[in-house]
């Protein structure tokens, strides 16, 4: 019997060997190990054997029956693997072919500097204000402190509706109308985000353009805190690198003025063409609101002060993008706005 | 404004070994704002002056000459084509190894075989602009004046090295137009001190009263008008290093009484006219508003017609100029003059302005008093230019002035402390420097009790009226970047977006989401288009703001719809063969209250889009599909889905759209968006490809109706039942009227009714198409069976085939 199982075996393991498919290995465990296999055959004869040979042999069956078990378990993980593999093999695709892309759209890229510049504000506390594009001479032109024949009082500067109502050149008209709205010296802190308009039509001039306006007023209001949040919008917007320089300059509703420039984008200050080699790029107004202006709208010079500046989203979103041609904005070509 | 270096330093001490951008910076930053920096004659060497000794004819050339020239210490020949030169003149020499402007070397050489050592220069080659020479000095070589030293560096002589400064200049600081004022700003950045040319004159016998006479017949438009007249006078040329530096400033020398005046305008500020005393008639000038239609010939040959908005100076028969802009041609200076009135005067800057605009002319006179002139400074104006004329041997001076003045400038005198300035620029300047800077800019200064300052400001700074203004000059000279960096105090910590922002936003991210890109359009329109887009007549989109001074013919209204601006958007990128445009616009339209415009007009904001051409570009693995009117109506059913809005579907007229493929989401009677096909006459007008698709929104009507945030509805925890329907339906039918029934009768358990499938074809009878419905329902409470919807089912089929003669298929 010895033999036998020797034998039995012998046979196992080289069939498992050549066993090739899952099958395979299933019908070896069957024509040895199953209810009329080989092994368990042998395991029946054990009744026949004397009592002192009996337990020896049973061992051995049991060992072999373990043994063959194992080897069956081996055999079938390996060909699982091997399977998988094959199966894996014969599944590969051609990755380089396109992938399913959702269509999605753009939003235009002055809509996406303007959020942009909000959201900067916004977490500075301001709060958003829209006014109407066609506005009145008197909020446009006189509560801003412009005197009655400024230049841009021209018909060639602005457009006009009638000779009091124009559509509006600036976004500070909401200066006028905010403070109005507000009770006398009530703290305001705004941005105007809109369209604006000019008599200029040409290469770098845009009839219809975007600005953003913002306005501060509360008691002891500083022109150094004029200095430090324009500093912080402007480096959040182009980088905490970015060098920020005032200029005095001149505007008929802020005193001290000033005009901002920041350290070119493009060359980080060397000077190139589009700084015009002088390494600053001009980038927006600003100053402490004249005390005119306070006092036309209701506030007074002596109790409260405050700072306004305005900027155009168009300049920011070129040097933000890097874009060299204000018409592409409004040409709305779909090859440009797929890329914002 | 242009300004010389070289001649800036005979009012202030300027260190010109520094890089001149480094004054230029510093200028900028103090709110004078350099636009450019011209270095002249970097490069230029070897340019010597010579007199010319002898001219031969060239043997071999008819229009060359050769020139024996004395250079001082040697003599050299040089062989010139220009007709000009003469025998005894001294003129700019280049000898070999010159160097002239632009880089071009000057060698040695044979001209037709003839040896020229050099070349004999124009003002041109030596940098100067044609425009700043007079034409006969543009095609010749440069005749120096006789007294010109022979041999000396011309380079040097003429001033051919300098740095020209060009300003930029803010309106309001006019008195940085002239040198004198630009030297203060210098002074007092340098820190150091300007000094001012010291102005005399030497009076001869005769007086100018009696002999000349002025009238002011517009005192409010001219507040002053001052007047001196010149006798003897000599017309010629000025001296050269008048010329010179006229030039430098970008005017063009033209006789020495003309040069003067314009001298003294670049130099004070004030600019200044010259009339020919003989040519005024009654020597009476008469400053008037013009008579409407009057003409007068300008000193630039060009007949002017005038209005009564403007102002000129004129003798008792005629104009004799436009005040402040160009000066009459019959009375100017010529070579024959032998007396000259001079005028310094002071004119309202708004009448010139307009007069200019109106003219077509502007000048660097005009260019002055449209900012304002200090009226003050006519006197030392007048002066100057006499003591100039005088000097230059040009011409005696009549005694006495003549100078109508009614109303004097009054003097500003504004009170502050220097808390009050440290308060309001978050600055610690002692009260010394503040002095000092206001010292240094000229102002006045008195020391009050209790710490207040009055400074008197200075008859030039017009724009300093209160203590911002003075804060200003502190903080611009004690420097914006000394100034430190602070943040707000403030009561407002917290910034709101504001809902009609926040809905705008939301429709622009679902629009996007949605796969159309924004557009930004002008919010321009006119007629035209909206006849293209078949609007009728009387529709009331054609009620819209005019502009009276439109940018170009094609917009000269505000746009009452979006579609026009967004149907060309679509043309020009059909032009562009761009063949998948989804687009959208949110923008305002004008609806006027009522026309003509009294009052500001209605802006509504909308949003409109357009579909056109690919939906599916067909790139593998998509498959190529065009958009369809399916398309449209989804994007607009899935804002209003976003925004919480539920509305009735109806058919629209709405005259853009095929009328067979259009639709429009209605709500208590009020229209929230509308969509369609566009109407193929609307395709043929454009000339462009279609279909197109759009849809208009109205966000005005949808705004109190959106609901942003909905309400919560549980997660369903019960299994459902789905069941399929397919109905044979007529082909008439709409799905609509399907679907209402199958609502009607589905009972308390149905969740949703889908179409899935719509066919028509061979599979079905004629006139007929099969309509399948997914249906699915579910409990609450429990788990359903079907006979909990049996029921349902019975009266769907049993309506469906009475009402629309639907059956199951």
């Amino acid at each position: 019997m010895k033999e036998k199982i020797e034998a039995i075996k012998a046979a196992v393991r080289e069939q498992i060997d050549n066993a090739e498919a899952l099958q395979d290995v299933q019908n070896i465990r069957v024509k040895y190990l199953g209810k009329k296999g080989e092994l368990t055959a042998v395991m029946k004869e054990l009744g026949k054997l004397s009592k002192e040979e009996r337990p020896a042999v049973g061992q051995l069956v049991n060992t072999a029956r373990t043994k063959i078990e194992a080897a069956l378990a081996d055999r079938m993980e390996e060909l699982k693997q091997h399977e998988m593999e094959q199966k894996i093999q014969s599944e590969k695709i051609d990755i380089t072919l396109p992938g399913r892309k959702p269509v999605l759209g753009h939003m235009h890229p002055l809509h996406l500097t303007r959020r942009c510049m909000e959201n900067a504000f916004l977490k500075m506390g301001f709060s958003i204000a829209e006014g109407p594009e066609i506005e009145d001479d008197y909020y446009n032109f006189q509560c801003l402190n412009f005197p009655d024949d400024h230049p841009a009082r021209d018909m060639q500067d602005s457009m006009y509706i009638t000779d009091k109502i124009l559509l509006r050149t600036h976004t500070s008209p909401m200066q006028a109308r905010t403070l109005q709205a507000h009770n006398p010296n009530e703290p305001v802190k705004v941005i105007v985000p809109g369209k604006v308009y000019r008599w200029d039509y040409d290469a770098t001039h845009s009839p219809v353009f975007h600005q953003m306006e913002g306005l501060i007023v509360d008691k002891g209001i500083r022109f150094s805190d004029l200095k430090g949040m324009l500093e912080d919008f402007l480096r959040e917007i182009f980088g905490p690198e970015t060098k920020v320089r005032f200029r005095a300059s001149f505007f008929p509703f802020t005193e001290p003025s000033a005009e901002v420039d920041i350290s070119c984008v493009m060359c980080g200050g060397k000077g190139c063409r589009v700084c015009s080699h002088t390494g600053w790029l001009e980038i927006l107004g600003c100053g402490m609101v004249h005390p005119n202006v306070l006092r036309l709208n209701g506030y007074d010079p002596d109790k409260v002060s405050g700072f306004a500046f305005g900027m155009g989203v168009e300049r920011i979103a070129m040097l933000k993008y890097g874009i060299d041609d204000l018409r592409l904005f409004y040409e709305d070509d779909m090859r440009f706005l797929n890329q914002f | 404004m242009k300004s010389s270096l070289r001649w800036m330093k005979e009012y202030v001490d300027v260190d010109t070994t520094k890089d001149p951008q480094i004054f230029a910076d510093i200028m900028t930053v103090a709110g004078v704002p350099v636009e450019q920096v011209e270095c002249w004659g970097t490069d230029i060497k070897n340019i010597y002056t010579g007199r010319i000794l002898k001219i031969i004819k060239h043997p071999d050339a008819d229009h060359l000459v050769i020139c024996q020239m004395d250079m001082g210490d040697k003599e050299l020949t040089i062989v010139t084509g220009a007709p000009n030169v003469r025998e005894g003149q001294v003129v700019p020499v280049a000898i070999h190894g010159a160097i002239l402007p632009g880089g071009v070397k000057i060698k040695k050489s044979k001209l037709r075989g003839q040896v020229s050592e050099g070349m004999l220069c124009s003002a041109h080659e030596l940098g100067f602009d044609d425009s700043l020479l007079l034409p006969e000095e543009r095609n010749g070589i440069w005749i120096l004046p006789d007294n010109t030293p022979v041999g000396v560096d011309a380079v040097d002589f003429l001033g051919l090295k300098d740095t020209v400064y060009e300003y930029e200049l803010t309106p309001n600081r006019a008195d940085c137009f002239s040198m004198v004022g630009l030297s203060r700003e210098f002074a007092v950045l340098g820190n150091t001190t300007a000094k001012y040319p010291s102005i005399e004159v030497d009076e001869c016998e005769q007086s100018i009263s009696g002999n000349v006479i002025v009238t002011n017949e517009a005192p409010e438009l001219c507040n002053r008008f001052a007047s001196r007249l010149l006798l003897n006078v000599k017309i010629g040329k000025s001296p050269l290093w008048m010329q010179q530096r006229l030039r430098k400033s970008g005017v063009r020398p033209i006789n020495n009484v003309v040069d003067a005046t314009n001298y003294v305008m670049l130099e004070l500020g004030i600019p200044m006219h010259a009339y020919d005393y003989d040519k005024v008639s009654g020597h009476h000038l008469i400053p008037r508003r013009a008579r409407n239609g009057e003409v007068l010939k300008t000193l630039d040959g060009v007949e002017r017609i005038l209005t009564s908005e403007m102002l000129v100076i004129a003798d008792p028969d005629k104009a004799c100029g436009v005040a402040g802009v160009m000066g009459g041609f019959e009375t100017e200076v010529t070579g024959k003059t032998t007396a000259v009135i001079l005028e310094a005067a002071s004119f309202k800057g708004s009448t010139i302005r307009k007069t200019g605009r109106a003219l077509g002319l502007r000048s660097e006179a005009s260019a002055r008093f449209e900012r304002g002139i200090d009226a003050e400074g006519c006197i030392a104006s007048l002066d100057r230019c006499a003591q100039l004329l005088q000097k230059m041997g040009a011409c005696d001076v009549a005694r006495g002035i003549i100078d109508i003045y009614p109303e004097p400038q009054p003097v500003t005198r504004i009170s502050f402390t220097v808390q009050q300035i440290n308060a309001y620029l978050g600055t610690d300047i002692p009260g010394d420097q503040m002095v000092s800077i206001l010292k240094t800019l000229e102002f006045g200064i008195e020391q009050g009790d209790n710490d207040s300052i009055t400074a008197i400001v200075p008859s030039w700074r017009g724009d300093c009226t209160e203590m911002a203004d003075i804060s200003e000059e502190v903080a611009r000279i004690y420097g914006y970047e000394n100034i430190q960096s602070t943040r707000p105090w403030s009561n407002i910590s917290e910034g709101e977006e504001g809902y009609h922002h926040e809905v705008t936003e939301k429709v622009s991210e679902i629009l996007s989401a949605c796969g159309l890109n924004e557009t930004v359009t002008f919010s321009f329109m006119n007629h035209e288009s909206l006849k293209k887009l078949l609007f009728p007549a009387e529709d009331p989109l054609y009620t819209a703001v005019p502009i009276l001074n439109p940018i170009t013919e094609e917009f000269p209204l505000m746009r009452t719809t979006l579609l026009p601006s967004l149907m060309d958007m679509l043309v020009r990128n059909q032009a562009v063969k761009n063949n998948a445009v989804a687009a959208y616009e949110i923008a305002s339209v004008y609806i006027p209250k009522q026309l003509p415009i009294t009052e500001l007009p209605y802006e509504k904001k909308q949003v409109a889009g357009v579909l056109y051409g690919l939906r599916d570009t067909g790139i593998w693995p998509g498959k190529i599909a065009k958009y369809d009117f399916y398309d449209v109506k989804g994007i607009v059913e899935t804002v209003l889905e976003e925004l919480g809005i539920s509305a009735d579907l109806e058919s629209t007229e709405f005259a853009p759209f095929h009328p067979g493929k259009a639709a429009k989401f209605v709500k208590d009677g009020k229209i929230l968006a509308q969509f369609g096909e566009l109407h193929p006459a609307v395709i043929d007008n454009y000339d462009i490809a279609g279909p197109v698709y759009a849809f208009e929104m109205y966000l005005d009507v949808m705004i109190p109706y959106i609901d942003f945030i909905g309400n919560y509805k549980k997660v369903a925890k019960f299994p459902a039942i789905s069941r399929d329907l397919a109905f044979l339906a007529p082909v008439g039918t709409a799905n609509s009227d399907i679907q209402e029934i199958l609502i009607k009768d589905g009972g308390e358990y149905l969740e949703s009714v889908h179409l899935f499938d719509m066919y028509q074809g061979k599979q079905v009878p004629k006139n007929y198409k099969s309509m399948a419905y997914s249906l699915t329902f579910r409990s609450a409470e429990t788990t359903l069976t079907d006979e909990n919807i049996q029921m349902y089912i019975d009266s769907m089929l049993e309506d469906l085939k009475n009402n629309l003669d639907c059956t199951l298929r």
